[in-house]
C-alpha cells in the first residue's frame, strides 16, 4: 500500500483499460494502459486519424472514456494547446494572452505581470498591441503558447501544435518550447505524426496503431537534455529515427491484419 | 490612380454620365412638349433647386423616421437574437415568426398598424422597424451561432459558463455579422419609412419624402417628382454609407492599430529570441529600449 502511494506520487496519469466507443458503435480507442510520470514529456505518435487526439482529450478530461479509468494524482493546473492557434481575432496579443486568466478567475492584480512574463517567454515582447491578423503563423502559435503559459500550468496538453507551420518555424518552436519545458518542469503530453518531432522533444514516445487506436510500443528516448538543434543531424538521432519509423510501420500493418 | 479605383469609381461614373446623356436626349427629343411625362435632367435640377428647402426638410423628416426605426430594430433585433441563441426552444419557436416579418407584404399590415397607432409618425416608424428587423435578427443569430468548435472547447475546458461564453466569445464574434445586418437593414428602413409615409400620410405637421411624392404626383409636378426620387435615392445611399462607416469603425477594433504595427512590429536587425536562438519566423525579433 505504501509502495503504491509512493509510486502514485510520482505519477501524473495512470490509464487502465481505457477505451472509447462512439454512439455509432465504432471504437476510437481500443483498451489502453499507460502511465505518465510527473515531469515527463510523452509524445503520442501515430498516423492521422489513429485516435491520438482522442486519447489526449480523454487524458485532459475533455472526453469521457466509455470504459476503463483515467487516474490523476494531483489537482494540477492544466493547459491545452490546439493545432490551430485558436486566438480571438478581436483581442490584441495581451488580451488574448490574458483570456484564460479571466476564465479561471485568477485575481485581476496578477494579470499584467503574468501576461508580460508569458509573452516574454515566447519572445513576443513588443507585440502586445498586435492583433492576430497582424501576426505570422509562427507568432500566432507562440501567442497561443503564451496564453497557456500565463496560467502557470503544471500539465501541458498539445495537439499537433506545430503541425500547420513550415519546417523552419516548426523546428524553432520545438526548441523554444523545449527550453520552456525544462525551465518549468512541466508534464507534457504531445500529439504528433512526425517521428523527428517526437524524438527531438520527448522523454518517452508511445507509438499508436491506426483506429481503433492502441499503444503499439513505448520507447524511452535516449538523449539527454538540453538538446541542441544539432542533435537532429547526428547519426544516433537518425538511427533512433529508423527504429521509431519501423515501429510505426509495424503498428500500421498489425492493424491491417485485422487484430483489434 | 490604381487600376482598381479606375474600375471602382471611373466606370460607374462613365455609366452615370451615359445614363444622364440618354435621358436628356430622349426627354428633349420626344417629350420636349410633355415635361409632365418625362422631364429632362435640367428640368429635374431646376425643380429641385426651386423646392430645395421643402426637399431638404422632407429628406430629414424621412431620415429621422428611418434612423428611429433602425435604432429600435437594432436593440430589439440583437436582444431577440441573443435570447434565441441561448435557448433552442426560443429559437425554434420564434424563427418562423421572424421569417414572417420578411414574407408578409408590408402594405397589407399597414392598415392594422394605422388602426392601432393612427395616422401618426409612430406608425411610419413601426412600418420601417418591421422592415429593418429581420436582417438584424437573422445576421446576429447567425453570428452568435457560428463559433469555432476549438474556441468552444477551450472555453469549456476552462470552466466558462454560458454567460461568459456569450459575452467573451459569441457576442464579440457576432459583431461583424451584426454590422452586415445593419447595412442591409439601413436600406430597408428607408424603404419602409417612405412606403409608410405613402400610405399613412403626413403623420402630423412635417412632410416626409413619401408624402411629398404623393402630393407632387397628384399635382402632376413631374419634374419635382423626379427630384424627390433623386432625394430618396440619396437618402438610401447616404444612410447605407453612414451605417457602413460606423460599422467599419467598429470592426476595425478587430485589427491592430496601424501605428502600433509601424512602431512595434518592424522587423529589426539580427537580435535574438529568448533562448539565444535566432528566431526562425523572421518577424519575431524585437528590440526593447
Amino acid at each position: 500500500m505504501t509502495k503504491l502511494s509512493e509510486e502514485a506520487n510520482a505519477l501524473d496519469f495512470r490509464l487502465t483499460d481505457v477505451s472509447l466507443r462512439y454512439a455509432t458503435g465504432t471504437y476510437a480507442l481500443a483498451p489502453i494502459d499507460m502511465t505518465v510520470a510527473r515531469g515527463e514529456f510523452v509524445s503520442l505518435l501515430g498516423p492521422s486519424g489513429c485516435g491520438k487526439s482522442t486519447l489526449l482529450r480523454v487524458m485532459a478530461g475533455l472526453l469521457q472514456p466509455s470504459m476503463g479509468t483515467v487516474e490523476t494524482f494531483r489537482d494540477a493546473q492544466k493547459a491545452f494547446v490546439f493545432q490551430d492557434a485558436t486566438l480571438l481575432p478581436w483581442r490584441s496579443a495581451v488580451r488574448n494572452a490574458q483570456l484564460l486568466l479571466e476564465l479561471e478567475k485568477v485575481p485581476r492584480t496578477q494579470w499584467s505581470s503574468r501576461v508580460r512574463d508569458a509573452l516574454e517567454l515566447v519572445g513576443l515582447t513588443g507585440f502586445e498591441r498586435a492583433h492576430p491578423s497582424a501576426l505570422s503563423g509562427g507568432m500566432r502559435m507562440r501567442l497561443s503558447l503564451a496564453r497557456a503559459l500565463a496560467l502557470d500550468p503544471e500539465i501541458f496538453f498539445m495537439d499537433e501544435p506545430f503541425g500547420a507551420l513550415d519546417e523552419i518555424t516548426r523546428e524553432s518552436l520545438q526548441e523554444q518550447f523545449l527550453d520552456i519545458w525544462q525551465a518549468k518542469r512541466l508534464t507534457s503530453i504531445f500529439v504528433t505524426h512526425s517521428p523527428t518531432e517526437a524524438i527531438f522533444m520527448s522523454t518517452k514516445i508511445a507509438v499508436m496503431t491506426r483506429r481503433p487506436g492502441r499503444i503499439h510500443e513505448v520507447f524511452d528516448v535516449p538523449f539527454d537534455y538540453p538538446r541542441s538543434p544539432e542533435l537532429r543531424m547526428t547519426a544516433e538521432f537518425a538511427e533512433f529515427g529508423a527504429i521509431i519509423s519501423q515501429s510505426l510501420r509495424r503498428a500500421m500493418l498489425s492493424d491491417m491484419s485485422g487484430k483489434a | 490612380m490604381r487600376k482598381d479605383s479606375v474600375i471602382g469609381i471611373g466606370v460607374p461614373f462613365v455609366i452615370f454620365l451615359a445614363f444622364i446623356g440618354v435621358w436628356w436626349f430622349v426627354a428633349d427629343t420626344f417629350y420636349g412638349n410633355a415635361k409632365y411625362i418625362l422631364p429632362s435632367p435640367l428640368d429635374t435640377f431646376i425643380a429641385g433647386r426651386d423646392n430645395f428647402s421643402d426637399l431638404v426638410s422632407a429628406f430629414f423628416v424621412t431620415l429621422f423616421s428611418a434612423l428611429n426605426a433602425l435604432a429600435f430594430a437594432g436593440v430589439v433585433g440583437v436582444c431577440v437574437a441573443v435570447a434565441m441563441s441561448q435557448s433552442r426552444m426560443l429559437e425554434r419557436g420564434l424563427y418562423p415568426y421572424a421569417i414572417m416579418l420578411q414574407t408578409v407584404p408590408i402594405v397589407s399590415i399597414i392598415p392594422i398598424i394605422v388602426l392601432w397607432w393612427g395616422f401618426t409618425r409612430t406608425s411610419v416608424v413601426i412600418v420601417a422597424f418591421i422592415m429593418a428587423l429581420f436582417p438584424i435578427i437573422n445576421n446576429t443569430l447567425l453570428g452568435l451561432k457560428s463559433i469555432d468548435a476549438a474556441h468552444e472547447e477551450l472555453f469549456r475546458m476552462h470552466k466558462a459558463g454560458r454567460f461568459t461564453v456569450l459575452t467573451k466569445l459569441r457576442f464579440p464574434g457576432a459583431v461583424p455579422y451584426m454590422v452586415a445586418g445593419f447595412r442591409i437593414a439601413s436600406g430597408l428602413s428607408v424603404i419602409g419609412a417612405i412606403v409608410g409615409e405613402f400610405i399613412i400620410g403626413t403623420g402630423g405637421s412635417a412632410r416626409g419624402l413619401g408624402v411629398s411624392i404623393i402630393f407632387a404626383q397628384a399635382q402632376l409636378k413631374t419634374p419635382l417628382l423626379f427630384a424627390q426620387v433623386v432625394a430618396a435615392t440619396l437618402l438610401g445611399i447616404g444612410l447605407f454609407l453612414l451605417v457602413s462607416l460606423i460599422g467599419s469603425r467598429i470592426t476595425s477594433l478587430w485589427e491592430t492599430p496601424k501605428r502600433a504595427i509601424a512602431e512595434e512590429a518592424t522587423p529589426s536587425d539580427a537580435s535574438t529570441a529568448p533562448g539565444g536562438r535566432r528566431d526562425a519566423d523572421g518577424l519575431g525579433e524585437v528590440r526593447q529600449h
